[in-house]
């Protein structure tokens, strides 16, 4: 871990910046690592420097992606990878859940609807 | 409201689920230089759009630009664009051949007419009315000039659509042009590169359908979020080249240690495209990562500036002195401030670019030339 670049001390700065805003109801925050003078130690000091939390998300939507809890509750890793497994967007997200995750009320409705039908075609047999 | 109306059913209906689209956008937005913020709203304007008809002529081409759009062993998430465009007119992948092709495209350019995006590949034959290259008995002038009046834009894919390319090569014996030296009143855009890179046309294409304009250029119609910067200021030999380490043939022990090859020929210096960021096959490699310099494919005229093989400065290393300089600043200081202290790499280039026309009786002068450093 290089605790001296200060490249990322000026990025986990960005981070605590975005944690406090999330916090003071500001809504959520990303930082594109994509776009970001990223080679390979250097991320790799940085996933260090974020150190990693309880859970771990795996999506699997047009390629895997991998959502990860850092040490810090409330900031988030993320991998999106493409069916050829080629990463094609690295963010830190910083928010309760990144919005990717949890369902929405359209989603869930359709379920709902689904599940209906089912009852009805199994209470007709 | 019914489920058939909600955007997951819809997305649905195209094989799509919401959270591969949001996925998709998020990608989008790297690959725009857009902040990440938007990608919901990027997702947001592609559901609600109506598939934007495209209709795709190929003139004076080698077809590598298509191979290199459409062909892939593992499909990337940039391919979820073509759910959102309805290909009209594409003679190479169309099954409809002859008369049925001639009427496909006589009703999508009428159907669509102000509204559809025109993709050409290759370039335009001018000598003797056009006649070295035409399609159903008609010449790719004529072509050309009724369908970009009907088009909302064009984009000109691949160096020969946007530059003229290898047909226009000296000594360019069917007076080959570019799309914008006969297109004038319509907006281009070119993607030029030998072949294009697949994503830059992604890129402007959901630029296109989330913000109904096309992005930003160059003051060479290209993209700035992907020409906006050389090979040379993204390439990972670049340390060696502040370091003055240079390969000085393809077997020698600099090349074994993967220094820069500036001196067997690499144009990365005066090339802008984003084969450094954005790779080729996959996110694989790009030429110089396989050893090779880069040939300035993106580059108006790349083919008549002399030898892949000679270098920039005429076959004799770089600029020592612009060089020394920038070495011994990122030495210096090193690590994130030594990223920021290449944004005076423009005073590599404007030196590259002085001895470029020292040595080549170039008449132009570099725009950066006026800029400060
Ligand atoms: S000259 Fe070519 S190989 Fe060397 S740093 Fe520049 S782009 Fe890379």
């Amino acid at each position: 871990m290089d605790e001296r670049d200060p490249f990322l001390n000026a990025l986990m700065g960005e981070v605590r910046m975005l944690l406090s805003r999330l916090l003071d109801d500001g809504g959520p925050g990303q930082i594109d690592l994509m776009r970001l003078p990223m080679p390979p130690e250097r991320r790799q000091d940085l996933q260090d420097m974020l150190g990693r939390g309880e859970v771990e998300i795996t999506l699997d939507a047009a390629g895997t992606s991998l959502i990860r809890e850092t040490a810090y509750a409330g900031v988030w890793w993320i991998e999106h990878r493409d069916r050829g497994g080629r990463m094609v967007a690295n963010l830190i997200e910083v928010a309760q859940m990144p919005a990717i995750v949890p369902p929405t009320d359209e989603e869930m409705r359709a379920s709902l609807a689904a599940l209906h039908a089912r009852d009805m075609k199994e209470a007709g047999r | 409201m019914k489920p058939r109306d909600t955007l997951g059913q819809k997305l649905a209906g195209y094989g799509i689920s919401r959270r591969a689209l949001l996925k998709f956008a998020a990608a989008a937005a790297t690959s725009l230089a857009l902040p990440p913020g938007v990608a919901p709203a990027i997702a947001e304007s592609l559901s609600g759009a109506r598939r934007q008809s495209l209709i795709w002529l190929s003139f004076q081409d080698c077809t590598g630009c298509l191979e290199s759009l459409t062909r892939s062993d593992a499909p990337g998430i940039e391919r979820l664009i073509f759910d959102f465009i309805s290909l009209d007119y594409q003679e190479t992948l169309m099954a409809a051949a002859g008369a049925a092709a001639d009427e496909t495209l006589v009703r999508a350019a009428r159907d669509n007419h102000g509204k559809y995006l025109l993709a050409i590949d290759g370039s335009v034959p001018t000598a003797e009315g056009g006649v070295h290259s035409m399609v159903g008995g008609r010449t790719n002038m004529d072509m050309l000039a009724e369908l970009a009046e009907g088009a909302a834009a064009v984009l000109a894919i691949g160096t020969c659509a946007a530059y003229g390319g290898i047909p226009k090569a000296a000594p360019n014996p069917t007076s080959a042009v570019g799309i914008a030296d006969l297109v004038k009143e319509k907006p281009i855009v070119n993607i030029p590169g030998c072949p294009p890179i697949p994503e830059v046309l992604t890129g402007v294409l959901v630029n296109f359908l989330t913000f109904g304009r096309l992005p930003d250029l160059d003051d060479l119609g290209r993209p700035l979020a992907y020409f906006g910067t050389t090979i040379h200021d993204q390439c990972y030999r670049r340390p060696y080249y502040d370091q003055g380490k240079f390969a000085h043939s393809f077997d020698d022990e600099g090349a074994r240690q993967g220094w820069c090859l500036f001196e067997l020929g690499c144009k990365g210096p005066t090339t802008r495209n984003a084969c450094a960021s954005l790779k080729w096959n996959g996110g694989t490699s790009f030429p110089i990562q396989s050893g090779h310099g880069c040939l300035g494919c993106s580059e108006p005229d790349f083919w008549d500036k002399g030898s892949f093989y000679t270098s920039l400065s005429g076959g004799e290393g770089p600029p020592w002195d612009a060089v020394g300089g920038a070495a011994a600043v990122g030495l210096g200081i090193g690590g994130a401030a030594a990223f920021a202290a290449r944004r005076s790499r423009a005073a590599v280039d404007r030196q590259l670019a002085k001895e470029w026309q020292r040595d080549h009786g170039a008449t132009a002068t570099s725009k950066t030339e006026e800029d400060g450093p």
